[in-house]
């Protein structure tokens, strides 16, 4: 490694010059196409059910008696004289006289052109701004329900917009607590070892001997009943999060220890720094990676828990409503036969935990330095 | 504040009270595991002196890391302690602070790592964080203890890279670790080791990683940042070449104990105990065809160190008096053996 053999590699390397490990790290997250897919998909989705006020064409709870059951209306692309804007065709009732179901047909003479910013019912944005200008709607008389409606003749697709937003966003901000739970305990842990270690060890392998269902179901079970549907909804996420750090803690205390023997922690601490400086300086900017790689595959596992405490009826209640409340309403054989469009939520589900499995394995892979 | 008398107990006519740097007196750190307690160190005393540089050698498992990390109180606890002894470190106002009485965690100690003992490590490719620039991390050490400013800590650490060897400071100051070659982040190392211009700098088998060319150029570096920054080194290492190239005095160590000390060249020219000649004659020399000659058997494990003198059952020269544990003799004055040859009684058992 003489001086004058150093220079022309230099000039060879000439982008690599001044990469940081989250620099080459996102190199090589952007190679994995499913992954950065899923990634952009995951944005996308957060931002639709973060404004899902204003995506949504219906208020959620509006019921539409004269529309009970509708299946899911084909947006049109071309009419009879060739291309034209996007539009739905009316519905007319009809009543088979067979199975004496009501049944809707599309009525071919009305035509209802989907309009895009246009005005709807009143809500406030975020509960900041009040507006009522919606993504997209239909002119009176006419009505769009793209997913169909259910038996009060609310829009399913409004519905699990605003379903979504209460399971995703609590599976997103309770695995944030768990991690921020994990990692503290986990890297106390981890560092200190001895008593502390032995304490948090015991507390992780106890709570994870209780079967989980049940346990959750009792925690969701004594919630105050007269509580608002927003403190339920925090209620939830707390207690997905209290009992969600433990696998979090464990994975920071095993890269905490593989740390903490690391030659520059030790190099660290023979140049003066202390133990705290030492945490926060070099443990967990190293152990990030992980964390943020664990935390991504965390989040659908949240989801389900969530959509499946709503499902058995102890999780979120109405008037609010989410993914898995959405799909206790449809858990009979008569929506399984007749209804098929009232388990698009579990679609939304489904999407979602496959999106964040494929990121969070993209992200796996950009941060393991062994891959290729 | 007025220099503190330091008492000069040993009288063994090594210490000299002026210029001495660093005093340990009867070292002993212990560790416990499932075998039972490894008595890693076990009683080491010796004095570095102002600018020397001292080498500490031995096999594998001697305790001579064990004996650095003590100086750097970085013994890993709870499995490890300092049992006792002392670890004195005279000041440049000549007071002396007993570093094995400092708190390993508490704010002294950590002023004096770095400030006061710098110290760098076998392998340079674990010894930085790969998610910092090396820069960063200089400039970090550097303002963990001097009150500088970012921008005048930069302007130090570019210094420090020139310094060390690198060959364009201003912009591989912004690389990151993984851009560097060992022997480079070797100098880096040094460099962040020296930023705070210690007395003692502590050299862990600094070269073992390297490559031999690379190594010459690294022991050629810290020789002359020696002089230029007045330092003692301690240097550990089992390699004798580096030993006879760069140490003033030299110190044997096996299992846990000091068997010889002396000059480099009375342990090279004239070594007392039998160890210290089985590792001389086990170096290849050039021009010499003869099979080298190794020391018979294999290091006691820690665990089962034997009675009397531990290197007894693999000596030449063992007699029966090596039952029991030698002292220290001074066969001649600035040279100690741990070893029973120098000792009256056993010059009339050789006879016989």
């Amino acid at each position: 490694m003489s001086d004058a053999s150093r220079k022309p590699a230099q000039i060879d390397k000439g982008k690599q010059q001044g990469l940081s490990q989250w620099d080459l790290m996102f190199i090589k997250f952007k190679r994995h196409r499913l992954a950065m897919f899923s990634g952009l998909f995951l944005i996308v989705v957060y931002i639709v059910i973060i404004f899902a006020e204003f995506f949504s064409p219906y208020p959620t709870n509006e019921k539409f008696g004269k529309f009970v059951y509708t299946p899911p209306m084909p947006v049109w692309f071309w009419d009879e004289n060739g291309p034209s804007r996007p539009f739905v065709y009316g519905y007319k009732q009809e009543l088979d006289m067979e199975t004496f179901q009501r049944t809707y047909v599309a009525d071919t003479e009305q035509k209802y052109y989907v309009r895009f910013f246009t005005p709807g019912a009143e809500y406030s944005l975020l509960g900041l701004v009040k507006t009522d200008i919606h993504f997209f709607g239909v002119d009176d008389p006419g009505m769009i329900f793209l997913f169909g409606t259910d038996r009060f003749g609310q829009d399913v697709f409004t519905r699990v917009l605003t379903g979504a937003q209460v399971t995703l966003t609590a599976g997103m901000l309770s695995v944030a607590i768990s991690v921020v739970l994990g990692a503290v305990l986990g890297t106390l842990s981890g560092y200190y070892g001895g008593v502390v270690d032995l304490i948090v060890q015991r507390v992780i392998e106890f709570l994870s001997s209780i079967p989980r269902i049940p346990l959750w179901m009792t925690l969701a079970a004594v919630m105050p009943t007269d509580w608002s549907s927003v403190r339920i909804y925090f209620g939830i996420i707390t207690i997905l999060a209290f009992l969600g750090w433990m696998g979090m803690a464990r994975e920071v205390r095993g890269k905490v220890l593989i740390l903490r023997s690391m030659d520059y922690v030790m190099a660290a601490k023979a140049s003066g720094a202390s133990s705290r400086y030492n945490i926060f300086k070099h443990m967990l900017p190293n152990a990030l990676s992980h964390i943020i790689v664990v935390a991504t595959l965390a989040v659908p596992v949240m989801i389900i828990v969530e959509t499946s405490l709503s499902f058995l009826g102890f999780g979120i209640q109405p008037p609010m409503t989410s993914l898995g409340a959405l799909l206790r309403e449809a858990q009979n054989v008569q929506s399984v036969v007749n209804f098929p469009w009232l388990f698009s939520p579990a679609i939304v589900i489904i999407v979602t935990t496959l999106a964040f499995n494929f990121l969070g394995d993209g992200l796996r892979d950009a941060a393991d330095p062994y891959s290729q | 504040m007025p220099p503190t008398p330091i008492r000069s107990d040993r009288g063994d006519g090594m210490t000299e009270r002026r210029d001495t740097l660093l005093r340990v007196r009867d070292l002993k750190t212990h560790f416990r595991t499932e075998q039972g307690k490894i008595r890693a160190v076990d009683g080491v005393d010796f004095d570095i002196k102002r600018g020397e540089t001292f080498g500490i050698v031995g096999e594998s498992g001697c305790g001579k890391s064990v004996t650095a990390f003590s100086i750097m109180q970085l013994i890993e606890r709870p499995q490890g302690d300092i049992v006792s002894g002392s670890i004195e470190y005279i000041d440049d106002h000549g007071r002396a602070i007993d570093i094995a009485g400092l708190d390993p965690n508490g704010d002294d100690m950590r002023n004096l790592r770095g400030n006061d003992i710098g110290m760098i490590f076998q392998e340079p490719m674990t010894s930085l964080n790969p998610i910092y620039s090396i820069g960063n991390q200089i400039i970090e050490a550097i303002v963990l203890h001097q009150r500088v400013s970012k921008t005048e800590a930069r302007k130090r650490a570019i210094e420090l890279l020139d310094r060390v060897g690198l060959s364009d400071p201003q912009s591989q100051i912004d690389d990151y670790p993984h851009q560097l070659s060992g022997g480079m982040r070797q100098r880096v190392m040094i460099a962040m080791a020296l930023s705070c211009n210690p007395r003692l700098l502590i050299a862990d088998e600094p070269t073992t990683a390297l490559d031999v060319t690379v190594e010459a150029q690294i022991l050629d570096l810290m020789r002359d940042l020696q002089d230029e920054f007045d330092m003692s080194i301690i240097l550990i290492t089992h390699n004798l070449g580096v030993v006879a190239e760069m140490c003033d005095r030299v110190m044997v160590m096996y299992l846990g104990k000091v068997i010889e000390e002396g000059s480099t060249v009375d342990i090279f020219y004239n070594p007392r105990h039998p160890y210290t000649r089985g590792l001389l004659a086990s170096i290849p020399q050039i021009g010499l065809s003869a099979r080298l000659t190794p020391i018979e058997g294999a290091v006691p494990m820690m665990q089962d160190i034997p009675q009397g003198c531990a290197f007894a059952p693999r000596c030449p020269e063992a007699m029966p008096i090596c039952q029991n544990d030698p002292p220290m003799f001074y066969p001649s004055a600035a040279q100690r053996a741990k070893c029973w040859l120098y000792s009256d009684e056993a010059l009339t058992q050789h006879v016989e």
